[in-house]
């Protein structure tokens, strides 16, 4: 029901965006704004722009406060991170109430995936493919957000991420532009909604613009260098998917691209973000993104303030060097006054949008707060959301699903920890309602199993390691036995066991910022761990648990039975069960290539052919581009994902091969369930342009369907192309096609398609 | 390639080329080479269309392939007909004399050009290119040029396919052994005397001239994920500041040729590339010789899928600024079509044959085809001892100490039983590395670690040995044998490393530990307590962490050529104190790569390991790497004094001076290798942590010190900003003196308005 309401609201949305809303509407708040600005001295108008880190507010003395006092001075322009209503309304309050201006401030929040209702991870989100699933998760997580004091979220983040090292991977959707601009699109409009106005809107913030997931060598903050080409065709579209759904504001990165701090970086600020893409938003930095220009090299507090308000960032975070500096840069002509007028208005147009003008306390409705938070529907809709999430790797000789009987041995120090099921920046959920693998079992079994738990290892052996991987109080209760006692332990109770299933993999805080690894193993206590069960001989699934795209080559050959289950959000033992015990039918597929070995990385499914490429179905020849010791396959192709059961491609059939002009091209294969049980495909169309002005993706995804067919049924899945969906960005930075031959595939993952040539033409 | 865009980048070609040609005749002004340039003009005007297309297309030798060759007719009546202008890998008086005894049956007599990967050495092997650069000396590696260029063109060959100047930071890629690491500054002046050694101070012309070519143009090293052939993409700066400045110089140098990549360059494969070619290479840095294809790349841009046969990548490659076409036969089975369809302007194919015959009268060819065909001069080149020498010079000078505990190094010649332990330790071939000749007589040339060490000793010394494991082993078989001769021995000697063929072209690693169990062994023979001395010998930066945190002693081998063995013996027994530096960073994981010295300082620098948090830092792995770029020890402990600075700010037009007192506090006379480094502090663009900007060799007496000094001026602190112009920003830079890159002494000047 609430799926078909919400459908319902997603179709009047788009119509409203469709046509161009009337024009009234802006006049009125250009008048607005227009007006206030004239009553705002410099020094209020500079106040606007700046973003600082509160700390934690303590309600009753919000006023007396450090930054009470400069909210009064009107020289705050929003705060972020501030959780309940009460400190929430304080402050505003301090605003509208004892400011000159009475300007209501913007409250952001790092609502990453999903509030108090958790839900997973946005890499595990990219990987239901179901564009309904991930808005209604942003919708849910705007409706939780916003009726506790929120307006504004620093999400959706678009980064293309294809270094699996780099723990900000987690936070995104993956290494596909096409899908990380649908999913963009989808985050954008569950957020804000119909209209920014409602009271359960909450303004998006796409993130980090621009380029900051291919940070070299995947080590977080690193330096970005690659052609315009590239990030015309590989990494901009998110963005600009994101921007054109209208999101509100953009945040910009913390890396230099080609050079220039993307913080100082006119380029993109101005020449690609406003005057090409038409982005009427405004633009914040990520956390004390203008001062690290410092760092970055580019000169002291005032200098760098100057370039980032030149190159067209409007909101400071943290730092305060627009506060501190943007004044005497005027005096000195470093910046002017239109540069601060500009950036002042996007922020005030920014709350009139919101309705904060008319209401400061439009999400502060304590009501809302006990109502429509961590609602059984929101619950639901987490643990759908989970189970749709889940990658089912391996599955030889069908060991899963479990049978809900007998005995299960759950191992793994991932088995039983309520704090690592959220995952990554979940900081508005509730730990203790999280629900652990162990919980979820003990939930779908009752008494017709029984289920037995041990550790069997900590996280990893180096204890400091462990420090870092469990950081803001994730912790995993490092256990002070030995690694032998805590595996004879395992060892038992595997011994009594009909099955194991091991939890294993990384803590939620090993992925996300500032938590690259160079090793993106399974940790080794872990492995070893593993290791020792499989030599019981008992059947073995593992429950791999991961913010990234895993080195698990040694795993995908000795265990039977691999299920990818990310950080499922609240939950995430619920869906895990779900899925393990046959309730619901995997039907995940990976966003991201899994690597078969650290020394491969990067490996993306849409790289460039080269000159000597590897003929099909060789793993090595001599003067080809490969590697003389791994075969240029990733472990797990893009796309990649089974299910408990078999699904049949025919051949694909084309409405014709050579077409021309704005013509349109069907193109459909049938899916058959060849197996016995109920089960969804995401059905994939990627096309390939064979020749070009420049050299093109061996691949690229063009469409994707997500089919649900009952055992036996038969189904056509048809694909429209037009010339629309072979555009490209060329040497000219010119968005355009050109003629010639393409061949158009259709699969169940990227490296397993039917395949079929065609010809268009202008 | 769409016709229609082609059209447009045709007729804007046409327009470069002219434009250049007439810029190129204003500015020839010497008289010699206008002699040439009238030669030239007088020979071009002779030819038919075909005859021209001829010039630009060349042809393999049958004796060795390092590509997927193309079947064809008979070559040598393709020559007759004046269809081919070069051909490569034809070596030997013989051969060279019998193919151009045949071009002189052609029409036009034109000669032939004989082309060869001469990269380190021809008879007389030399350390691989990684490995010389490790010497940082620039005299030497002019010398090992100029005697593979005696010993070559003695052979009849014309021209070497090297030097290789191409910047890596990735030593997956296995074509690391082949340039000079990671560093423009150092990379610019190893081919500037690398250009100057094979084409001799006096220059092409002299029948022991080589004409060098500079490969492969361009950002070839910077292949995605290391991986041969792999896609290239980078910003423009990034191209400017760090890809270009070796090709810079060689072309400044007076290189002849260059070679195009096989890589594509954002989206353009480098063949096809205009940009590089034409407005960089041949507009901008105004390069008056010829551009010669990788091997096959014309006609592979059809699997690089921007052209659709091999028409298509004839136009497309001329067009760009490819002048001869190496083995696709895309240019003679399609130019003279594509000229007469207007595709390609007979101006580019004058412009290309133009480039090639200057070269062709430069070599004195027309004059004597035949002079480089000199039977006697080819004897004598043979076994000329002194090359032996020289080569023995240089290897030692290539060799890093990477580790000596408690100086355990240098090793007593009068030591009592010395083992020998490893896949290496009785190598031959495996010595002289990829790139390299084999001849019938290797086995006895070719000087091993055992006929190295045997050398030294004195009589009374008895040695052990045990090859353990082979280089690419699974089996431990061999480890009892190797930990029973290793507890006889007073000292253990263990040489491993990787295979002559585990590094060069398409070999590529994703795992670059030291191959097999050659570390297990190095652990098993360590176990017995004895001293135990490793020697890697390699193609790349290797990882091998247990033995660097357990073995006391290392030394780092590279491939040193045929003297290997006397070299390598040479520095154990302290014959010669080493001096080596490395030419690139040393990872600590695969995971960390790529890493190297001059890189940005980010918004979020890690000062230090337990500086990580919300730091650009792996939360598992150091932010260091484990041997830092310039690192090397020596037996000599140099010590530096603080930097003194002659001014501390200094305008355009004058100089600042720098200098260090170095001092050797050691009982062993040594060469110290101090390295400049500077620091641009703050920029228009973000600007390295670090870049070398000087270094000397300085040789100290034990106990004896010197004031070392750098001057630094303008010039130095000039990069490609991001409007790609070249300019020194004033302000504030640090200045570095130190013995590596990571351990320097520190000062700071200001650059003023």
């Amino acid at each position: 029901m609430k799926r078909i309401i919400l459908s319902a609201l997603l179709l009047a949305s788009l119509q409203l965006s469709a046509q161009n809303k009337p024009a009234t509407a802006d006049v009125k708040m250009n008048q607005f704004v227009t007006s206030l600005m004239q009553k705002m001295t410099l020094d209020e108008k500079i106040g606007q722009l700046n973003l600082p880190g509160s700390g934690d507010i303590v309600t009753g003395q919000a006023s007396n406060s450090d930054i009470g006092k400069k909210i009064k001075e009107g020289s705050v322009g929003g705060l972020f991170n501030i959780k309940s209503i009460a400190k929430i309304r304080a402050v505003q309050k301090v605003a509208v109430e004892e400011s000159r201006l009475k300007i209501p401030l913007i409250f952001g929040m790092d609502v990453i995936h999903g509030y108090q209702t958790t839900f997973p991870i946005p890499l595990a989100l990219s990987c239901t493919w179901d564009m309904n699933l991930i808005e209604q998760s942003a919708r849910v997580a705007a409706t939780e957000a916003s009726a506790d004091g929120i307006n504004w979220t620093f999400s959706p983040m678009v980064d293309i991420a294809r270094d699996p090292r780099w723990g900000r991977i987690a936070e995104g959707s993956g290494e596909d532009a096409f899908l990380g601009s649908a999913i963009a699109k989808a985050m954008v409009r569950g957020y804000q909604g119909t209209d920014l106005k409602n009271k359960n809107s909450l303004m998006a913030c796409v993130k980090h613009y621009a380029m900051y997931g291919a940070a070299e060598a995947g080590r977080d903050y690193n330096t970005t260098d690659m052609s315009k080409l590239r990030m015309f065709n590989e990494y901009l579209p998110p963005y600009k998917a994101a921007v054109d759904a209208g999101a509100g504001s953009v945040m910009a990165s913390f890396n230099e691209v080609d050079g220039v701090p993307a913080t100082g970086s006119k380029f993109l600020m101005t020449d690609v973000l406003r005057t090409r893409w038409g982005f009427k938003g405004f633009v914040v930095t990520d956390y004390t993104g203008i001062n690290e220009m410092t760092a970055h090299g580019m000169g002291d507090t005032q200098t760098v303030a100057a370039l980032a308000m030149r190159a067209g960032i409007d909101m400071d975070m943290v730092g305060e060097g627009f506060l501190t500096t943007l004044k005497r840069s005027l005096k000195e002509g470093k910046v002017t006054q239109k540069q601060i007028d500009d950036a002042c208005r996007l922020i005030l147009e920014a709350k009139y949008k919101l309705g904060l003008f008319d209401n400061p306390y439009k999400n502060c409705d304590e009501q809302r707060a006990q109502t429509e938070i961590y609602t059984p529907a929101n619950i639901k809709a987490s643990r759908t959301t989970a189970t749709e999430s889940f990658v089912l790797l391996k599955n030889k000789g069908n060991i899963l699903p479990l049978k809900k009987s007998g005995t299960i041995a759950l191992i793994g120090p991932l088995g039983d920890t309520k704090d690592n099921m959220p995952g990554t920046w979940s900081v508005a959920t509730d730990f203790d309602k999280a629900i652990t693998v162990k919980e979820g079992f003990q939930n779908a079994l009752g008494n017709n199993a029984k289920i037995l738990y041990a550790k069997g290892s900590n996280l990893v052996y180096d204890s400091l390691y462990e420090e870092r991987a469990t950081m803001f109080g994730r912790g995993l209760h490092r256990d002070g036995r030995s690694a032998d006692e805590l595996r004879n332990e395992a060892l038992s109770i595997a011994a009594q066991s009909d099955v194991i299933v091991a939890a294993l993999g990384e803590s939620s805080e090993m992925s996300g910022e500032s938590s690259s690894r160079s090793d993106i193993r399974i940790p080794d206590a872990q492995r070893d761990l593993l290791a020792a069960l499989l030599k019981t001989g008992k059947p073995v699934v593992l429950v791999l648990f991961a913010g990234r795209p895993m080195e698990i080559k040694w795993e995908s050959e000795n265990v039977p039975a691999i299920l990818n289950v990310w950080f499922g959000g609240s939950e995430a033992g619920n869906a895990i069960a779900d899925v393990l015990f046959g309730d619901v039918n995997p039907s995940g597929k990976l966003t991201t290539t899994f690597p078969q070995t650290i020394g491969q990385v990067p490996i993306f499914y849409a790289h460039k052919n080269t000159g000597r490429p590897l003929d099909e179905g060789k793993w090595f020849e001599k003067f080809r581009s490969n590697y003389i010791d791994v075969s240029n396959d990733p472990l797990y192709p893009f796309g990649y994902g089974l299910s408990y059961t078999n699904f049949n491609y025919g051949d694909i059939k084309l409405s014709s091969t050579a077409l021309k002009g704005n013509q349109r091209l069907t193109a459909s294969v049938t899916v058959t369930n060849a197996g016995s049980v109920t089960g969804k495909e995401v059905v994939q169309l990627y096309i390939r342009d064979l020749v070009g002005s420049i050299t093109r993706p061996v691949k690229e995804l063009k469409g994707f369907q997500k089919i649900e067919l009952k055992a036996g049924e038969t189904k056509t899945v048809s694909f429209n192309i037009t010339p629309e969906d072979l555009k490209f960005y060329n040497a000219d930075l010119k968005y355009d096609w050109e003629s010639g031959d393409f061949e158009i595939m259709i699969g169940t993952n990227s490296s397993d398609v039917k395949k079929v040539k065609i010809n268009w033409v202008k | 390639m769409k016709i229609k865009n082609l059209k447009n980048l045709c007729l804007l070609l046409i327009a470069t080329v002219q434009v250049f040609l007439c810029t190129a005749q204003k500015k020839a002004t010497g008289k010699s080479s206008k002699t040439i340039d009238q030669k030239v003009d007088s020979v071009l005007k002779l030819m038919t269309l075909d005859e021209k297309i001829g010039q630009m297309n060349q042809y393999n030798g049958d004796w060795a392939a390092t590509g997927p060759i193309t079947q064809d007719g008979d070559k040598q009546n393709q020559i007759r007909k004046g269809m081919v202008g070069s051909m490569l890998n034809v070596t030997g008086v013989d051969h060279t004399r019998t193919l151009q005894e045949v071009a002189m049956q052609s029409r036009l007599k034109i000669p032939l050009l004989f082309g060869q990967d001469v990269i380190h050495g021809y008879r007389t092997i030399f350390p691989v290119p990684l490995g010389e650069a490790a010497s940082w000396d620039l005299d030497a590696i002019q010398q090992s040029a100029r005697i593979a260029a005696i010993e070559a063109s003695a052979a009849g060959v014309h021209w070497t396919f090297a030097p290789m100047v191409d910047i890596a930071r990735d030593p997956r890629w296995g074509r690391v052994m082949e340039g000079a690491g990671e560093d423009p500054y150092l990379g610019s002046l190893i081919a500037t005397a690398r250009v100057k050694g094979f084409q001799g101070n006096d220059g092409l012309g002299n029948t022991n001239a080589l004409m060098a070519c500079a490969k492969h143009f361009a950002a070839y090293g910077a292949a995605v994920g290391g991986r041969d052939y792999n896609s290239v993409d980078m910003s423009l700066q990034q191209l400017y500041n760090i890809y270009l400045p070796p090709f810079k110089a060689a072309a400044d140098a007076g290189a002849a040729t260059f070679m195009n990549s096989f890589n594509d360059l954002n989206g353009i494969p480098a063949t096809a590339n205009a940009l590089l070619q034409r407005d960089i290479l041949k507009s901008q840095w105004k390069f008056k010789g010829f551009v010669v294809s990788d091997w096959g790349s014309v006609g592979e841009m059809i699997k690089h899928g921007n052209v659709a046969d091999c028409y298509e990548a004839a136009m497309a490659a001329a067009n760009a600024g490819s002048d001869m076409d190496m083995e696709s036969r895309c240019y003679i089975e399609n130019l003279a079509r594509l000229v007469k369809e207007g595709k390609v302007n007979i101006a580019v194919v004058d412009d290309a044959v133009k480039r090639i015959l200057k070269k062709k009268f430069e070599l004195g060819l027309f004059d004597d085809p035949f002079r480089f065909c000199n039977k006697e001069r080819e004897q004598q080149q043979w076994n000329n001892k002194s090359h032996l020498a020289v080569e023995r010079e240089i290897a030692k000078k290539s060799i890093v100490l990477l580790k000596n505990e408690k100086q355990l190094l240098p090793l007593s010649k009068q030591v009592k039983t010395i083992a020998l332990i490893g896949p290496f330790a009785k190598a031959t071939s495996d010595n002289l590395g990829f790139w390299s000749y084999d001849w019938p007589d290797d086995s006895i040339r070719i000087i091993s670690l055992w006929e190295g060490v045997k050398s030294k000793l004195s009589s009374g010394s008895q040695m052990l040995y045990a090859k353990g494991c082979g280089i690419a082993d699974t089996s431990h078989a061999g480890f009892a044998e190797a930990v029973s001769i290793a507890s006889n021995a007073d000292i253990i000697i263990m040489s491993v490393g990787e295979a002559r063929d585990m590094s060069g072209e398409a070999k590529s690693r994703s795992n670059i530990h030291l191959p097999g169990v050659q570390e297990e062994l190095i652990q098993a023979v360590s176990a017995t307590g004895k001293p135990v001395v490793v020697l890697i010998s390699a193609g790349r930066p290797l990882i091998f962490n247990w033995t660097a945190d357990n073995v006391p002693a290392i030394m780092y081998t590279w491939w040193l050529g045929t003297e290997a063995g006397n070299a390598m013996s040479d520095v154990l027994f302290g014959d010669y104190n080493p001096s080596g530096k490395l030419p690139m960073s040393f990872p600590l994981t695969e995971g960390q790569l790529p890493i190297y010295y001059n890189h940005f300082n980010t918004g979020r620098p890690a000062m230090g390991d337990s500086d990580r948090n919300y730091r650009s830092a792996y939360t598992d792995l150091s932010i260091y790497p484990k041997y830092p770029f310039g690192f090397g020890l020596s037996y000599s402990n140099f010590t530096y004094s603080d930097i003194r600075l002659d001014k501390n700010s200094f305008r355009a037009g004058e100089k600042i001076t720098a200098s260090v007192t170095l001092s050797n506090n050691s009982n062993y006379d040594g060469t110290e290798i101090v390295q400049l480094y500077i620091r641009d502090m703050i920029g228009s663009i973000v600007r390295p942590v670090k870049e070398l900007k000087g270094f000397q060799k300085i040789f100290l007496k034990k106990g004896e010190s010197k004031t070392v000094s750098f001057t630094v001026s303008e010039n130095d602190l000039k990069f490609y900003n991001d409007k790609l112009q070249y300019a020194a920003e004033p302000g504030d830079f640090k200045l570095f003196i130190g013995t590596n890159s990571s351990d320097v002494k520190e000062t700071s000047f200001k650059l003023i308005k």
